[in-house]
């Protein structure tokens, strides 16, 4: 557990003391759990993140050091977009296991581009029967394929979000982070799926 | 985002879009994915006595991904297939003027070709042995 640079005592998260109230400039390469003080797991209490959040976002927010030496004061700014960006990636269920396992591949890298065997060539298939049915403005069939779609995802999330909470072991096994990855990158195409059901996706940014 | 010339014009105007039959010997067949964004990419060359001359893609993602299948089949046309790997991605963020961000797909184009060539070599190691089998 890391100590308050100022009081010494033990923190609670990376980025304040709450004992002394003071800044950790440490903090500023705290990983996002570390920022809430929770260990490296998926599985954590939203409610409880939620409330740390707003907690430390009251603390520490820049308002409070206006009148406060320049250095504190852009502490307190860096500190407040630390723990937003952590507060983002860990209420987000797909970026909190994208973010895991990213922690993952820096211990013990594995193939990140890995897809399931077989997968890329179904994705391809199916774009390009979504590509006939766009040009045939076959809206009924879109719908129906873009319910299926959905559903897979939904699937697909429920299964890894599963295997990532029964995980006990901080570092898993390279097998399972490979299992956890090549899900992770099947939900993207997924998602890239669901947007060509649309009409308009084409004109989307490119 | 702003987009160079070069990328609209292949965009606009992709050039050997299609597919070759999968199956024929002289077809090497290369299918790659990012998985960064889920664009899919499928590029196939046609070989005759080590030597490409002619290729095909589809492309389901954004400009970018399209500009850099559509600028490196025409690349590869007439190259021998130790040229053709020779081809690295950075001459098509070169060519294309491609952003950092967009870098992803030009890396994309240049497996999309590695593995029509390894795909195509394959085939002809399987054709070579399957008479003698």
């Amino acid at each position: 557990m890391p100590f308050c640079s100022r009081c010494q005592k033990p923190l609670q998260g990376a980025l304040w003391c709450g004992a002394c109230q003071h800044l950790q400039s440490s903090g500023l390469q705290a990983d996002y759990f570390s920022v809430f003080g929770l260990p490296t797991r998926y599985d954590l209490d939203l409610k409880i993140l939620e409330q740390s959040y707003h907690e430390l976002a009251t603390e520490m927010h820049p308002d409070f050091y206006a009148t406060a030496p320049a250095d504190e004061r852009r502490l307190s700014e860096s500190l407040s977009a630390r723990l937003n960006q952590a507060w983002q990636t860990l209420q987000d269920p797909t970026a909190r296991a994208r973010y895991l396992t990213g922690i993952w591949q820096s211990q013990t890298p594995t193939h990140e581009r890995d897809l399931p065997t077989g997968f890329l060539q179904e994705m391809f298939a199916l774009q390009e029967e979504l590509e006939e049915l766009l040009e045939a403005k076959d809206q009924q069939a879109l719908a129906a394929k873009h319910a299926d779609f959905l559903q897979r995802l939904n699937d697909l999330r429920h299964n890894y979000q599963q295997q990532l909470i029964e995980l006990k072991e901080n570092t898993p096994d390279t097998t399972f982070c490979k299992q956890i990855q090549q899900q992770l990158n099947a939900e993207r195409y997924l998602l890239r799926l669901l947007e060509s059901c649309s009409p308009t996706s084409s004109e989307t940014d490119p | 985002m702003a987009y160079s010339e070069k990328v609209i014009d292949h965009y606009n105007d992709p050039r050997n879009v299609g597919s070759f039959t999968k199956n024929d010997d002289q077809v090497g067949t290369g299918l790659v994915g990012a998985p960064e964004c889920g664009d899919v990419m499928k590029l196939q060359i046609k070989v005759e006595d080590e030597k490409i001359v002619d290729a095909k893609f589809k492309t389901f993602g954004c400009g970018s991904a399209i500009a850099s299948s559509s600028l490196a089949t025409e690349w590869v046309k007439g190259k021998t297939l130790d040229e053709a790997l020779a081809i690295q991605n950075t001459e098509i963020v070169k060519e294309l003027s491609l952003p950092p961000v967009k870098i992803h797909c030009s890396v994309l184009a240049e497996d999309a070709i590695k593995a029509a060539i390894k795909d195509y070599r394959k085939r002809q190691d399987i054709a070579i042995e399957s008479p003698a089998a």
